[in-house]
């Protein structure tokens, strides 16, 4: 397995070459989104209702930690995605790589490695982002609600680099992210509590691994998370995660040693 | 043109209505449950106040991802205008040939929004556009889909490489999306960010189909009109005459 730290390796020297671009999409997206969602339309919500929002504070502490846990959602989707493709269909990096000692469990785990580290990254900056706007306090509890944060990108990533293995070309990408992420980015209580929803949309968001994320890293974050439900959905998390971990093990052997 | 547009999307035409998706599930998702937290926003609801925003942006989406990643697609990577410009076509023809196809894809998606907007009004019983001046709403869409889109292909032929439009997107796009009335009035903005929204495409668009879904119809609406007028054809006079250069050389 201590090959697979030569995936980490390979992929940080390319990112020095291309963090620029990155840095948009990973950090101040989340920020943006903070101010003008959480700060713009917080400032719009009825003091009469916001009783409704849970955690006793003001919508941006409710809106914070799940917006730690979609942005995680979303650099590791796209992490997952479009450089997996390109190495196996267009570059063809992943055909060289096996050409060297390194097997194709070194590929998946040095990837996932990769991802944790840039989610681990994007997830510090934006806390301490989250902190100087007041939206977030730094508490003990704050590493492990970023440990928790990264977990939910990695649920999304072990099961797309999965599926990136299994296609011809990258337009099915276009509709993952738009039929899939997006509505999961909606409606998995990142903006508001799911009980807001209809019973049919409940169900979707309580099969979101954001949804189980979301959970997890806000009540950490709101010091009110009961340890038998933090079980449950850290539960569903792991399982998602190895299930998409074993069946990208098996779509990269399909698709590289075919 | 258009014809060999619409020829290549009937085989991906997934991503098409997938685009047209995107601002409902914003529309359901931020009006309807954000808005159940919010009483009014001006005095109407939150789904009214945010749809007529979710419109432009909608708008806008389609001129980015047609206007620029498409048309950069053809110009640099596939070179398709240069196979095109074989033929009897000219660049004006293909300039307006693609802003043509912009107009037809916005007025799709436009069109599909109002109605979706419709629909939820009947099914809520609280009707989303308050006005029977929306009528006005589908052809101001049309409006600021081309405007956009002609700003967007005017942007994309200085662009070289296709990393840039990461800056592109994220330091104009996004900020646009999020800061130009389309989820909260501007007047809750700061006076001097303030002025600069004020300057920016996206608001005007905004404001433009704002006062026609609530029926909130002033003065200014002539000078949204015509900023947006102004921009389109600007953008498109220098399009024009950079895909000239580009292309015959």
């Amino acid at each position: 397995m201590t090959r697979a730290i030569r995936i980490v390796q390979r992929n940080a020297v390319v990112y020095r070459h291309i963090w620029r671009g990155s840095l948009f999409s990973s950090f101040l997206q989340p920020t943006l989104y903070l101010l003008a969602l959480g700060v713009g339309v917080g400032s719009l919500i009825d003091p009469r209702r916001a009783a409704a929002i849970p955690g006793g504070g003001g919508y941006l502490q409710f809106l914070a930690p799940g917006l730690l846990a979609a942005a995680c959602m979303q650099v590791a989707s796209f992490e997952s995605s479009w450089p997996v493709i390109g190495k196996i269909l267009w570059a063809r990096n992943y055909y060289a790589m096996l050409a060297t000692p390194l097997a194709v469990d070194d590929l998946i785990v040095g990837e996932l490695l990769w991802i944790a580290i840039r989610l681990t990254t994007v997830g510090t900056a934006f806390v301490l982002v989250a902190f100087a706007f007041g939206a977030m306090h730094l508490t003990p509890a704050t590493p492990v609600a970023l440990f928790l944060a990264v977990l939910t990108g990695l649920t999304f990533s072990a099961p797309i680099v999965a599926y990136a293995a299994t296609l011809k070309s990258g337009e099915n990408f276009n509709v993952l992210f738009r039929l899939i992420l997006s509505p999961l980015f909606m409606f998995s209580g990142v903006f508001f509590p799911i009980d807001r929803l209809p019973a049919a949309l409940q169900w979707v968001a309580k099969v979101s691994p954001l949804y189980h994320g979301v959970q997890l890293v806000r009540g950490l974050a709101l010091g009110q998370l009961d340890p038998r439900v933090a079980m449950m959905h850290l539960s569903f998390l792991l399982v998602l995660f190895t299930a998409g971990v074993l069946v990208a093990r098996h779509t990269f052997r399909r698709k590289l040693y075919a | 043109m258009v014809q060999r547009n619409l020829l290549v999307y009937k085989h991906t035409w997934m991503v098409i209505v997938t685009g047209f998706f995107e601002p409902v599930f914003f529309l359901l998702g931020i009006g309807l449950g954000i808005g159940a937290l919010v009483s009014s926003v001006d005095g109407i609801s939150y789904v009214s106040f945010v749809a007529p925003g979710l419109l432009a942006a909608s708008c806008l989406n389609g001129a980015v991802t047609d206007g620029c990643f498409n048309i950069w697609f053809k110009l640099h990577f596939m070179k398709t205008y240069d196979g095109i410009l074989a033929t009897p076509m000219r660049v004006p023809d293909v300039a307006f040939g693609e802003m043509m196809w912009a107009v037809t894809r916005g007025s799709i998606y436009a069109g599909c929004f109002l109605v979706v907007l419709l629909v939820i009004g009947g099914i809520t019983g609280r009707p989303v556009l308050l006005s029977p001046l929306a009528i006005f709403a589908f052809p101001a869409a049309v409006l600021a889909a081309t405007s956009f889109s002609a700003l967007f292909v005017c942007i994309t032929t200085f662009v070289r490489k296709i990393e840039d439009f990461d800056t592109v997107v994220g330091l104009a796009v996004m900020p646009m999306f999020l800061f130009s009335g389309t989820f909260f009035p501007i007047s809750r903005v700061p006076l001097i960010p303030r002025v600069v929204v004020e300057l920016l495409p996206l608001y005007h668009g905004t404001a433009m189909l704002r006062q026609l879904t609530t029926g909130t119809v002033d003065r200014t609406l002539a000078l949204h009109v015509g900023y947006l007028v102004i921009l389109g054809v600007a953008a498109f006079t220098v399009a024009m005459r950079r895909l000239e250069r580009a292309l015959i050389k």
